[in-house]
């Protein structure tokens, strides 16, 4: 194939299938990047010359999370993605479906697939909390969500989501990675990679889960797939030291820790005058001085003792309930004004009930979970707004899947899953707010009037953060992988101010 | 006017005949006028849109050509483009209309409006196309004049200039490329630097300072080869080396997605790979017998073992689309396969024909039907390994175990039909309501357990194992205590009540015998009604029951008579026991011996059930391949499960000029169906361009940082192509023709002095090939993950080099197990010197990952990694400043600095730095390291102690001991 056919094909955003960039014959000469400045290549082909560069001995550290041009303005720099894990009841939240009310108990035809297999009928549970319009725009809350409806105005939701997979491991992998297989980088692995990180104190992909543990699959939901480690998905602890390693042991006070850095810098900069051609070396060097720097920054960016109390309480940080979100929440946005990329905050973790997952009774489960976060994620919208970050902060909130109309057993209100309509919210980011867009049939089984998949979703993230999802490409397997996947997908133009 | 069913007749007879005469509702074309409109409307549309991948070249996507009527009638993968019947349903109009996402042509963009027309006017009018059309045919493309499809030769050897630089022929084909270039190959490297090379080239660790000091003072002229010739000897070769492997080929030790579940006894076929590098296995055995272990002859315990490489992959146990996670299973396999043996990303023509390589979709189903019938990861049993002495041991151990069972039951049994009529006289509804009435009264059984050859003929003659009354007076086989090679016999009294003739039903799978009034009235098999006359009153009843490897025993009875239907006489409703004594609670309370027989069941369940949970130890399994039924492969639309088309037989690449398939004739009682192995053999031929240019390459690639070929998975037009290509094929053919042995081609690659050259830089070469593509030198590399925590150890004492057997659980910070969904349970803990084992044998989790090999850059488990990752970030350095095993290690290090370094500071530093360092210390080093820990001393208030502890974690900080010259 001749080079100007490749060229035809990387200004094809359909996708040429398993076409070819100049780009990734370029990745090739790395040979799987053997070498650290060739991990940065990237959505410019600058990348070279900066190796070049590198090459004279001299250039200190060339991160590979160095700031890259976006490739076109962006509407929002970073994004704070809040994680429903276990699949929030749309039905029950957002998804206002007056039928439901008089249906309860009834058995009615509607298809469904979750846990449980596929259904052809099922007995209705009516939701369990009232729903009122709310702000100018009118949109509908439930009475799960008081301090959210309050937010309403700057949120887009969308009705009408769609995944591939009924099941929280692999529709875990599909929120968070654009694929039900394993072993994909993540959403926040493709932001580093296509952005790098503003801040190089602190890690561009931060993750936070939740007490009572990771959630299912752990460390694979914030992998970085086929892509170096480098961008893989930081977790951050709000107690103890943020950062695992983060703090010096055995008693190591900091100025010893100093000295240590110094002798140590003396050794290799020794070993280093004999091998000025080698990069990698003065790069280690200068790594020592950011996670030394690092050890300060971090702590610095979680400690709340400057947030002034009723900043604490918006967030509901002075309430039992809302503490443990309240602080993520609250932290996000101190990550966020310390430029970092891309945030993750975890509600519910483990198993059952210990999440959203509300199979057994959907009052309980709902209650607990909504009032753990509703004031929390009210308070970072305001927060943000009010400090003029939430234009360029996308915050995204959804779960892996939605919930069944229906419920999964004889007795009881638990709900099933339900990868066949869902709703998720945007905010903020360059997104239009007050709006809704898609619908789920009358019974919110399934999304009927503009669906959009995962991969939709996804596309609209990168596209807020002035990425061409479809030109985003890291060559992997004889394949120039995209998160959203090799066919391409369109952002949701709807939701965009 | 034309009759419409006429007309549909005539054109589906005759056009099949006649290639461009056209009869139908469109006649009133003239076939010029049809031949001119397919010249001046339609094929102007085919050469811009379609000619491309559906012309008549030799890469034809999708097996469709759209060059003749007759290919187009025939049609390509998918079935026929065109549907002359009903030609709104052809396949063509389908994917050009763009109505589903799985099928769109082109694929640049859907065609304008008025193209849709013409193409459905054009079919309408019965695709005229003109017999001979010569300029439909675009270039054809001469894939296997491709480097790396060619057959292999043997290229001849360069000349060279400075030919004493030549130590062997590698040296020539070097030499001979930087002297076109003008480039002169960089000095040897000292002895100090290459004892430390290749000590950790060939075992991952470094040398110990005797090694070194003995190295050093040995000025034979064979000392080097003789260290090559010992490396390659010892153990930690095949971790070391056996660990390249399993990065290809992704091992893991669970299945991923949500409940990452353990693939039982998959470190056996860790342990097979490293065995295999320490025995030097010939290549071609070892690929053989993964692929197709258990096809080969013979088949032994390695080879079965060795088929675990089927089984490594990541597999979703709870799939949201089973059909396609079999799909997703079968290309992982096929994938993986194509990438590690071939060199050939076969993987992308899945969904469509391969864009750059000559893989067409066609290639891709033809090679995943050799692997189509393997049963997923998971599912089909575990090979049995173990020696016919080890199985005898557990099956004797499983005999005793169920026999111990089976008492309890015999004695359990009686007691709860006891308590069932206590309870029963004391409350005479209690549990009545369930069983039906019997006309049978005092009904008694006896309960046999033998392994009867035929129906006992006296049972009185046999000692029961156990007997007792029946409540429900009804026969059931639930006294028997296990299934199969019983007797029961029943005794009771009939009440007959009239003299008449009555039936008795019987329908059973074992034997009976009926006796009534001590009258043997039936012996039977299978059903049977047998009629008796019986006089009026209590009869007595018996009946012998007896089954011999019956796994679904029956037994059922009933009888009827002249004013009654049929009557049960047996039954199967089992009382729930448990529920019993609940519900009646309250009357078992206040009766004391009812209460002294419960206590006594209590008893004897809980021991029941403890020997039931006690598991019979039998470690002698493996997880090997297996194949369910053999199913046709069919290729699937845009790799959609649901959108099957043509059959496919199993093949071989076409570009590779392959032979034919040959199927083998199998036995009959085969387990599998010998496909795999005809993939095997035809794998590890020397005719196969691709195998031996593969795997020479990883070779080299692991002795100089990079392969001939950088792109080692991908010798294809994606890839890179190779720095020095003869090179490779003279490579290629040595390891050949040394019967595909690695370690002859690790001696040779060790012993050239290519290999043996500095890493020192030289302003000219930099300045023409900073990217050392022509091997000017050698290229410095960072230390693996492995290296680097196996080393760490090393240097402390602590490493313990055990081989084998499970993996082990090094202890991870709690905030690392924080992270899993299952924080308590999902790692294990291993005794600190197990912990300390090298890292090819800690546990490859995948959800769950070791930090320290994590941040190094160890292999992703998700796809074959080829390349392992170089990076360098902060939190590297946070985990060797302040992790908890590094500095665990330290005061372990200058612990051993203390206690083996001798007396004075200086001593022991030098000690210490000596192992860190592979060398004698400058010293001005030893006075660095001096000056750091007075420093401590004097400023920061910490004992001498605390010092060396410091200074030992700085020693294991260093770039000169995390990076290889």
């Amino acid at each position: 194939m001749s080079p100007q056919s490749k060229t035809k094909r990387e200004t094809n955003s359909k996708g040429g299938f398993c076409g070819q960039t100049r780009r990734e014959f370029i990745g090739n000469i790395a040979g799987g990047f053997a070498s650290l400045a060739l991990t940065g290549l990237l959505s410019t082909d600058g990348f070279l010359d900066s190796q070049a560069v590198a090459a004279d001995g001299v250039t200190p550290y060339l991160n590979p999370l160095t700031p890259k041009p976006s490739h076109f303005t962006p509407k929002a720099k970073r994004v704070i993605f809040l994680f429903m894990y276990g699949g929030p009841s749309h039905v029950d939240i957002f998804d206002y479906k007056p039928m439901l009310y008089k249906l309860n108990d009834k058995t009615v035809e509607v298809k469904t697939k979750g846990r449980g297999g596929e259904r052809s009928q099922g007995r209705i549970v009516g939701p369990k909390w009232d729903f009122k319009q709310h702000g100018e725009s009118g949109q509908w809350v439930s009475g799960l969500f008081p301090h959210l409806a309050t937010c309403v105005d700057d949120i887009a939701f969308i009705k009408s989501m769609t995944a591939d997979s009924p099941l929280h491991g692999s529709a875990m992998l599909m929120m968070n990675a654009g694929r039900i297989l394993s072993g994909h980088p993540s959403l926040g692995s493709w932001v580093n990679y296509g952005l790098g990180s503003e801040n190089e104190n602190l890690p561009g992909y931060v993750v936070m889960l939740d007490r009572t543990g990771g959630p299912i699959s752990g460390a694979k939901n914030w992998s970085s797939g086929y892509m170096p480690a480098v961008y893989q998905g930081t977790v951050f602890r709000s107690e103890g030291p943020p950062i695992l390693n983060l703090e010096p042991t055995n008693d190591m006070s900091q100025s010893q820790q100093r000295r240590l850095l110094d002798h140590l810098r003396q050794f290799n900069t020794t070993h280093l005058s004999k091998r000025t051609d080698n990069t990698d070396l003065s790069a280690r060097i200068s790594s020592y001085e950011l996670a030394y720097k690092m050890q300060a920054t971090a702590p610095e960016a979680v400690d709340l003792e400057s947030e002034p109390e009723h900043i604490k309480s918006l967030y509901g940080i002075d309430e039992k309930e809302t503490e443990e979100y309240g602080t993520k929440c609250l932290l996000a946005r101190r990550l966020v004004e310390r430029g970092v990329r891309f945030i993750q905050l975890y509600s519910g973790g483990a198993h059952n009930d210990d999440n959203w997952d509300a199979h057994g009774d959907i009052e309980r489960n709902h209650n607990k979970h909504a009032k753990a976060t509703d004031k929390p994620i009210a308070g970072l919208l305001k927060d943000l707004k009010q400090r003029g970050l939430l234009d360029e902060t996308l915050v995204v909130w959804g779960g892996e899947f939605g919930r069944q109309p229906t419920a999964e057993y004889a007795k009881g209100t638990g709900r099933d899953h339900n990868s066949y309509g869902f709703t998720m919210w945007m905010a903020g980011g360059g997104v239009k707010g007050g709006i809704s867009v898609g619908e789920t049939d009358e019974l919110g089984s399934a999304a009927v009037t503009d669906p959009f998949h995962v991969r939709h979703l996804h596309a609209t993230i990168l596209h807020q953060l002035g990425i061409d999802p479809n030109r985003l490409t890291y060559f992997h397997s004889g394949l120039d992988q995209k998160l959203v996947g090799v066919e391409g997908a369109e952002p949701i133009w709807q939701v965009m101010g | 006017m034309r009759h419409p069913h006429r007309s549909y007749f005539l054109a589906t007879v005759f056009l099949c005949l006649l290639a461009s005469l056209n009869i139908g509702y469109t006649d009133h074309l003239s076939d010029a006028e049809k031949i001119e409109f397919f010249n001046s409307q339609v094929k102007p549309i085919l050469q811009q849109n379609c000619f491309q991948c559906h012309g008549g070249g030799t890469e034809v996507e999708g097996g469709l050509q759209l060059t003749s009527r007759e290919k187009i009638l025939e049609g390509g993968d998918y079935g026929a483009a065109v549907s002359l019947e009903n030609p709104a349903d052809s396949f063509l109009l389908q994917m050009v209309g763009y109505g589903q996402e799985t099928a769109q042509m082109p694929p640049d963009g859907k065609l304008d409006d008025a193209s849709l027309e013409i193409l459905a006017k054009w079919i309408n009018i019965g695709l005229p196309y003109p017999v001979q059309d010569t300029d439909v045919q675009p270039e054809s493309k001469t894939a296997s004049d491709y480097w790396a499809y060619r057959p292999l030769n043997h290229p001849q050897v360069p000349s060279v200039q400075a030919s004493d630089w030549v130590s062997n022929p590698i040296d020539a084909f070097i030499l001979a490329k930087l002297e076109a270039h003008g480039l002169t190959p960089a000095a040897p490297a000292n002895k100090l630097t290459l004892i430390r090379r290749v000590y950790y080239d060939l075992t991952g660790l470094p040398p110990s300072p005797e090694a070194v000091e003995a190295f050093l003072n040995n000025t034979s002229a064979d000392a080097y080869e003789k260290l090559i010739n010992k490396l390659l000897k010892s153990p930690r070769y095949g971790e070391k080396w056996g660990r390249h492997w399993l990065d290809l080929v992704r091992y893991a030790e669970t299945n991923g997605y949500e409940n990452d579940s353990d693939k039982p006894y998959v470190w056996r076929y860790r342990d097979y790979v490293i065995n295999a590098f320490n025995k030097d296995k010939p290549y071609d055995e070892f690929i053989k017998e993964q692929l197709a272990g258990d096809e080969l002859r013979p088949v032994t315990t390695e080879t079965v073992i060795a088929t675990g490489y089927h089984k490594l992959g990541v597999w979703d146990d709870g799939p949201a689309d089973r059909k396609l996670a079999r799909y997703d299973y079968l290309d992982d396999i096929v994938s993986t396969t194509g990438q590690v043996m071939l060199g050939m990303t076969v993987g992308c023509a899945r969904c469509h024909d391969h864009k750059i390589d000559p893989i067409s979709t066609r290639d891709y189903y033809s090679l995943l039907a050799f692997f189509h019938d393997i049963t997923p990861n998971n599912r089909g049993p575990l090979a049995d390994i173990g020696t016919p002495e080890q199985q005898a041991v557990r099956d004797k151990l499983l005999a005793e175990k169920r026999l111990a069972e089976e008492k309890f039951q015999d004695e359990l049994y009686p007691i709860q039909e006891t308590i069932k009529i206590e309870l029963a006289k004391i409350h005479t509804e209690a549990i009545a309501n369930d069983i039906p009435v019997s006309p049978m009264r005092e009904l008694t059984y006896r309960s046999y357990r033998e392994t009867f050859e035929q129906f006992p003929n006296d049972f009185d003659l046999l000692e029961p194992t156990s007997e007792g009354r029946l409540f429900s007076n009804l026969f059931s086989l639930a006294p028997a205590s296990r299934k199969k090679d019983i007797g029961l016999v029943f005794e009771g009294t009939l009440q007959v009540p009239e003299e008449t003739t009555y039936t008795f039903h019987i329908n059973l799978r074992g034997a009976c015998r009926l006796i009534l009034n001590g009258y043997q009235a039936a012996e039977l098999i299978g059903a049977r009604d047998v009629e008796v006359t019986l006089t009026c009153g209590d009869v007595p009843i018996r009946l012998e029951y007896f089954n011999k490897d019956v796994d679904k025993p029956q037994l059922e009875v009933s009888w009827s008579g002249v004013d009654f239907e049929k009557q049960p006489l047996s039954t199967n409703a089992a009382v729930n026991f448990n529920e019993l004594l609940k519900t009646h609670a309250e009357l078992i309370e206040m009766n004391e011996s009812l209460k002294a027989l419960i206590d006594q069941q209590k008893e004897l369940k809980k021991q029941r059930d403890q020997r039931r949970r006690q598991r019979v130890p039998y470690e002698y399994q493996a997880l090997a391949v297996s194949e369910r039924e053999q199913t046709p492969t069919h290729i699937l639309r845009r790799g959609n499960p649901h959108l099957v088309g043509r059959e496919i037989k199993p093949a071989f690449p076409e570009i590779l000029n392959p032979p034919a398939v040959q199927m083998l004739s199998v036995p009959e009682d085969a387990k599998s169906s010998g496909k795999r192995r005809v993939f095997a053999e035809w794998m590890a031929s020397a005719e196969n361009p691709l195998t031996a240019r593969v795997m020479v390459n990883r070779i080299w690639q692991h002795h100089f940082g990079r392969g001939i070929v950088r792109s080692t998975n991908d010798f294809g037009r994606l890839g890179t192509p190779p720095t020095h290509p003869e090179l490779l094929d003279w490579l290629a053919s040595e390891f050949i023709a040394s019967g595909w042995r690695l370690k002859a081609m690790h001696k040779l690659i060790m012993t050239s002095n290519a290999y043996r050259m500095s890493a020192q830089s030289n302003p000219r070469c930099m300045q023409q090939d900073a990217n050392n593509d022509l091997f000017w030198r050698f290229d410095m590399r960072r230390l693996t993950a492995e290296e680097i925590r196996d080393t760490v150890l090393w240097i402390t004492g602590k490493l313990n080099l055990k081989m084998g057997g499970p993996s082990v659980f090094p202890e991870l910070p709690k905030e690392v197990l924080a992270t899993s969904s299952r924080p308590r349970s999902v790692w294990g803990q291993s005794p600190p010197e197990e912990a300390n084992r090298r890292s090819v044998y800690v546990k490859v989790k995948r959800s769950l990952l070791v930090p320290i090999l994590n941040q190094f850059d160890q292999a992703d488990t998700d796809s074959t990694c080829p390349v392992r990752f170089s990076t360098t970030v902060p939190t590297q350095s946070l985990t060797m400043l302040n992790g908890k095993f590094i500095n665990d290690q330290a005061i372990a290090f200058a612990n051993r600095m203390r206690w083996e370094g001798g007396v004075t500071v200086e001593d022991r530093v030098r000690f210490g730095l000596r192992l860190v360092l592979c060398r004698e210390p400058e010293p001005t080093e030893i006075q660095q390291a001096l000056t750091f820990m007075q420093e401590l001393q004097q400023h920061e208030g910490v004992s001498s102690e605390v010092a060396l502890n410091r200074f030992a974690l700085l020693a294991l900080n260093l770039n000169e001991f995390i990076f290889l010259d």
